[in-house]
């Protein structure tokens, strides 16, 4: 995978040229808030006239920022994490810092809760962006899991990282500066009006947190094993919905992007044609719609006997063993 | 010519919900806020369910 994997622009502003749709998605979001927060401004010209029209212009907006603040972050900023979509690390750093302030988070806080505490742990005890192991092996209710996941969870647990110093030297040091820089971006929709800020910027980032990255987290692991000889393709779930990967930068190929995430969001799917025997061969979870529809059904599509669950499997080749 | 179409529908297509969240804001100026919230609504439960 070599190909793949280390290709880069040598000249330029952009590491890759596929990058610009990274940009672009990010602006237009933003704007989209700029929007929102100048309609709220007017109520006159989107026919708000009471408390409850204001309330169903705030929930409708809510909803369409959320996803695609949700989206933003958790795929889009995601992939900055891994590949740097500028050539300039400054650059890097601060649209960083701008990039992931409209979904809640400190650049830094999601870049350690990703490579650090996921990557580097992947199904393992001190993963704790994953959902809960119940102690017959199933996973815990999806919903409480999207909940629970952000602001609470997060926070506990990235105090107890940070605090004891988990990852690198000086990162205590360095969440707090980088926590500050958070605070002043993300508290200036409460200067202009703070009614506004709670309808149209903390509840999108409560739904894009909650509804949009909660359910694809549960997914793409869901029904898992940690990668080991015997299961070296089983630790995460293939999506192939060709909507779904349009509109999400191809996050859908994650069992191909947890084993090769150097590789550039744009080859996905040529990764994932590349290594089709491997995967078939180690009876990989593939599976032909995306994150959002295998939540929805996610009993009946990801958790039950009739998918080819990795527990199922590994209970399977210990019978097998056994006789 | 075709190059530069191909280029605008890769953008409209990376970027649909963004874009979508544009359209539906500016659309309130028409149709008032409780076919904007309608209109999430669905596109939130068509997504879930179909995606």
């Amino acid at each position: 995978m070599e190909d793949l994997s280390n290709k880069k622009s040598s000249h330029g502003i952009l590491s890759h040229p596929g990058d610009i749709h990274c940009i672009i998605f990010h602006l237009v979001t933003l704007f989209a808030y700029g929007c929102a927060f100048w309609l709220y401004q007017h109520p006159e010209k989107i026919h708000v006239t009471g408390p409850w029209s204001r309330l169903a212009f705030i929930c409708g907006a809510a909803i369409m920022l959320g996803w695609s603040s949700g989206i933003d972050l958790g795929v889009n900023f995601h992939n900055h994490t891994h590949r740097r979509i500028f050539r300039l690390n400054w650059l890097n750093t601060w649209f960083g810092r701008f990039w992931t302030f409209s979904a809640g988070w400190p650049s830094f806080f999601w870049w350690h809760a990703h490579i650090v505490v996921h990557h580097s742990n992947l199904l393992g005890p001190t993963d704790w962006t994953l959902p809960r192991i119940k102690p017959d092996g199933r996973a815990e209710n999806m919903f409480w899991y999207c909940i629970a996941h952000w602001p609470k969870r997060s926070t506990i647990d990235l105090w107890r990282d940070f605090t004891s110093g988990r990852g690198q030297k000086g990162v205590g040091r360095k969440a707090i500066v980088e926590l500050c820089i958070f605070a002043v971006l993300w508290s200036i929709p409460f200067w202009i009006d703070w009614r506004m800020a709670l309808g149209l910027w903390v509840l999108p980032q409560w739904f894009a947190n909650a509804w949009t990255i909660g359910p694809g987290m549960f997914v793409q692991h869901v029904s898992c094993v940690p990668k080991s000889t015997l299961f070296p393709v089983n630790h995460s779930n293939t999506f192939r919905s060709r909507f779904f990967n349009l509109t999400t930068f191809n996050i859908g190929y994650h069992l191909e992007h947890h084993d090769y995430p150097a590789v550039h969001w744009t080859d996905l799917p040529k990764l994932h044609e590349q290594l089709t025997d491997k995967l078939e061969a180690g009876k990989a979870h593939i599976l032909p719609f995306g994150y959002y529809r295998g939540a929805w059904y996610r009993n009946e599509l990801m958790m039950g006997d009739e998918f080819a669950g990795c527990r199922k499997q590994e209970e399977l080749l210990a019978t097998d063993i056994r006789g | 010519m075709k190059k530069f179409a191909t280029h605008l529908g890769w953008i409209f297509g990376r970027s649909f919900f963004p874009f979508l969240t544009l359209l539906i804001l500016f659309g309130t100026m028409w149709w008032g806020p409780w076919i904007t919230l309608i209109i999430a609504a669905v596109v939130w439960y068509g997504v879930g369910h179909a995606v």
